[in-house]
């Protein structure tokens, strides 16, 4: 198998692999960029660089060789070491010592990638490995840099030896620098813990986005309130300096994300299981078999037959299951704000999982997304639509950008959702709870978000937002009430978005 | 209406076990307590269950599962037949009258009402109120309830209630060890022990793969499948993918089964 071209593809097939090459040993997959080397493990991942080396684009068994290197436990052994000890030619032998060494585990446990790994490293040879200790590798290393001439060629399917805490590591002080790891998101690269960089966009990534051409960047006072007449739908804005709102002060574009997304979630039974709730059942009456016997059924049936006609089976009644009349909208905040890779993941999944109980309850539902970049461009993503066929875009498809005027966005939905006919009508919105934007901030986006809300609830919208956060890391807590339900803990997204889908929809 | 399976007649089914669980089950069964199996699906919990019948010599009773399933499937119901109405029991009553065992398989899935009933089954009073028959069964001697679950399953709505699982001698359940399970598979199906032997260290790395995340794995049932097919002469590698591959990873899991796709031809 080739790398998969998709970069979110690539690093769960490759987290997959090493899962199962290493026996459990290496946990998952970190994307790299190229300036940090090829392959590479810090024995609890393996890095996998992106655009993909050489060796894992063109053989067919490329990446399964490259990442088998990695989940060698020789590189445990290669830990043990300080790589100020070595010169520049000794570390090249160590690679080289070190890869035949694994090369030796993988013959023993991988013996199908031994012919791969033959045509990419000619002239590598399985050396032992067994009971392989850091001192071992060393000296190993030291006799071939002093036994052989010229230059010690490292084959690019080894891959890169990082060693854990070893400042002439390349990867490591880069790791210090930025202070932290480079994730995918998506099918970009963002780095978490450290400073914010500049995501890495795969080629073929939507860059729509930008506002219309020649709209200010001002938040709109210089041009007089209106937002900019290039398209969209306009909304008005609450202000709450004026208590008036302002009239089409904001346009939303609503677009439609397409296809099933390269990088669908994954069900998890555990994530469903929270949004399962007890389906609904009402009493049906003249059916051919039942749990009980419908009385007026057997009365009619008996009375049949003695007069001479023939008698209905129709005489038991069963509680079967019915469609909740409901109409349930979830709107997730897809700003940048939020495109930290595990919150966002989980988030998704969580948001598939309610997709997913909703449809098998027979709730009418849909999923929208949301980003803004100043008033004049309101992004509203539709996921799924009201009607629209189970199958379809996961929330996979979110592509985190920009930033977060929440109130545009639930009075965009709220609109959506008044005209599903239903009994009841339910907005679900996951944010991290700061609406901010070009001009909308503090109070005034505060006010502007509850003023939304405040209108959904008029028209008999039960409105819920899930807060990936505390209640004093968000300022909605003094402008909202029983709306707001927080989620500190991202393990407690699906629980609290179950419960409270259950509350107000069930 | 769910299915419900009849009466199961056998001889004593071939079992390997992993610890001590055919000791606890049949001691738990001996002191009239109900037991309750959870692991993972496929692992063996239906073949222990059927192995401690035919020791205790006693006819098993299975009723699998599912969110349809009612109280009237468990207890009986009324049946209309010609101008009568008669009381037909279900498999609980039937097997609390005779002295079966009564095996309910996956039982979070089924409706909390039905569970419900079961609890003054499954604690000393062993007794089953039937309240369409305005009666109460009084369980003899030799019944015994047992019921199963995957532990996957249950969580959130779908997790049983403290007061019905703390009722049960709960009997965990899990995958054999690599040689115990490579002679399940050799012997449930005639492979040779090198055969079996490679299928059981590819489902291994399987479940590493992606069993660890939260996912399915192949489960020993799926690998018994594998090698039915291995001894009828299809390939490996078909074998494989049919088997421990596809029911898995479905659902926009692609990347992972290109991950195991992988394994197989490494191994």
């Amino acid at each position: 198998m080739r790398a998969p071209a998709a970069a979110a593809d690539a690093v769960r097939c490759a987290a997959a692999l090493a899962r199962g090459l290493s026996a459990g040993r290496r946990s998952g997959c970190v994307l790299t960029t190229p300036q940090l080397g090829s392959f590479g493990t810090d024995l609890r991942d393996v890095l996998l660089a992106w655009p993909p080396p050489e060796p894992a684009r063109r053989h067919e068994r490329g990446l399964a060789a490259c990442l088998a290197f990695q989940c060698s436990p020789t590189k445990e052994a290669a830990a043990e070491l300080t790589w100020l000890a070595f010169s520049p030619r000794e570390i090249a032998a160590l690679q080289w010592v070190e890869g035949a060494a694994a090369l030796g585990w993988i013959a023993e446990t991988w013996p199908g990638l031994v012919d791969t790994i033959q045509e990419l490293a000619p002239g590598l040879e399985p050396e032992p490995w067994e009971g392989l200790t850091g001192p071992d590798l060393a000296e190993r290393a030291r006799r071939l840099a002093r036994s052989q001439r010229g230059a010690l060629g490292v084959p690019e399917v080894l891959g890169e030896l990082h060693v854990l805490g070893q400042p002439d590591s390349a990867f490591t002080s880069m790791r210090k620098r930025l202070g932290g790891r480079l994730k995918i998101v998506g099918d970009t690269l963002e780095r978490i813990g450290g400073r914010v960089g500049e995501p890495i966009a795969i080629e073929g990534e939507d860059e729509s986005g930008e506002p219309p051409h020649g709209a200010p960047l001002d938040g709109g006072e210089a041009d007089g309130g209106k937002a900019s007449a290039g398209g969209g739908i306009p909304f008005p804005e609450w202000n709450i300096t004026t208590q008036t709102y302002r009239e089409d002060f904001t346009r939303i574009f609503e677009s439609r994300i397409g296809g099933v997304a390269s990088a669908a979630a994954r069900r998890s039974s555990e994530l469903e299981g929270w949004f399962s709730a007890p389906i609904d059942r009402r009493w049906a009456g003249r059916l051919p078999d039942g749990g009980d016997i419908d009385v007026d059924g057997v009365v009619e049936s008996l009375a049949d037959r003695l007069t001479g006609h023939e008698a209905s089976d129709r005489v038991y009644r069963e509680r079967l299951r019915s469609e909740r009349d409901v109409a349930c909208a979830v709107l997730i905040d897809g700003s940048g704000s939020l495109a930290q890779a595990s919150r966002l993941r989980h988030e998704i999944a969580c948001a598939d999982a309610l997709v997913d109980a909703m449809a098998a309850a027979g709730e009418r539902h849909a999923v929208f997304s949301f980003w803004s970049n100043t008033r004049h461009h309101v992004s509203l993503q539709v996921l799924r639509d009201f009607g629209d066929a189970t199958s379809g875009p996961s929330a996979s498809a979110v592509r985190p950008a920009h930033h977060t005027r929440l109130g545009a966005a639930v009075r965009a939905v709220t609109a959506r959702l008044l005209h599903e006919p239903a009994g009841r009508r339910v907005l679900l919105v996951l944010t991290d709870g700061i609406p901010f934007d070009d001009g909308y901030e503090g109070d005034y986006a505060c006010a502007d978000v509850a003023k939304a809300v405040e209108e959904a609830e008029l028209h008999h919208i039960a409105v819920a937002l899930m807060c990936l956060s505390t209640p004093d890391a968000t300022p909605l807590t003094d402008w909202l009430d029983d709306e707001l339900h927080f989620v500190p803990r991202l393990r407690d997204l699906a629980p609290v978005l179950g419960d409270v889908h259950f509350r107000l929809a069930a | 209406m769910s299915e419900i399976a009849l009466t199961v007649e056998h001889d004593e089914p071939f079992y390997i076990a992993n610890t001590d669980e055919v000791e606890l089950f049949l001691a738990a069964v001996e002191a009239k307590l109900p037991v309750m199996l959870v692991g993972p699906t496929g692992c063996g919990k239906t073949r222990l269950v059927e192995h401690a019948a035919a020791c205790l010599r006693r006819e098993l009773r299975v009723v699998v599962g599912n969110d349809d399933t009612t109280t009237a499937d468990l207890l009986g119901r009324f049946l209309v037949k010609g101008g009568d109405v008669e009381w037909r029991d279900g498999p609980v009553t039937i097997a609390a009258r005779r002295g079966e065992i009564c095996y309910i398989d996956e039982v979070v899935e089924v409706r909390r009402e039905a569970i419900a009933v079961l609890h003054s089954l499954s604690d000393d009073r062993r007794r089953l109120h039937i309240d369409r028959l305005s009666e109460s069964v009084d369980a003899t001697d030799d019944f015994a309830l047992v019921c199963s679950y995957n532990p996957d399953r249950a969580v959130g709505f779908r997790d049983l209630r403290p007061a019905f699982k703390q009722r049960f001698v709960t009997i965990a359940c899990d995958y054999l060890q690599p040689d115990a399970e490579t002679e399940v598979v050799a012997r449930e199906t005639g492979i040779s022990e090198g055969d079996a032997a490679r299928l059981v260290r590819i489902a291994s790395a399987m479940r590493d793969s992606v069993g660890s995340m939260g996912g399915e794995a192949p489960s020993t049932r799926l690998l018994v499948n594998a090698g039915h097919l291995l001894a009828l002469g299809v390939a490996e590698a078909t074998a494989v993918e049919a088997c421990l591959v596809q029911p898995v990873v479905s659902g926009g899991r692609e990347a992972e089964a290109l991950a195991m796709r992988e394994l197989l031809a490494a191994a």
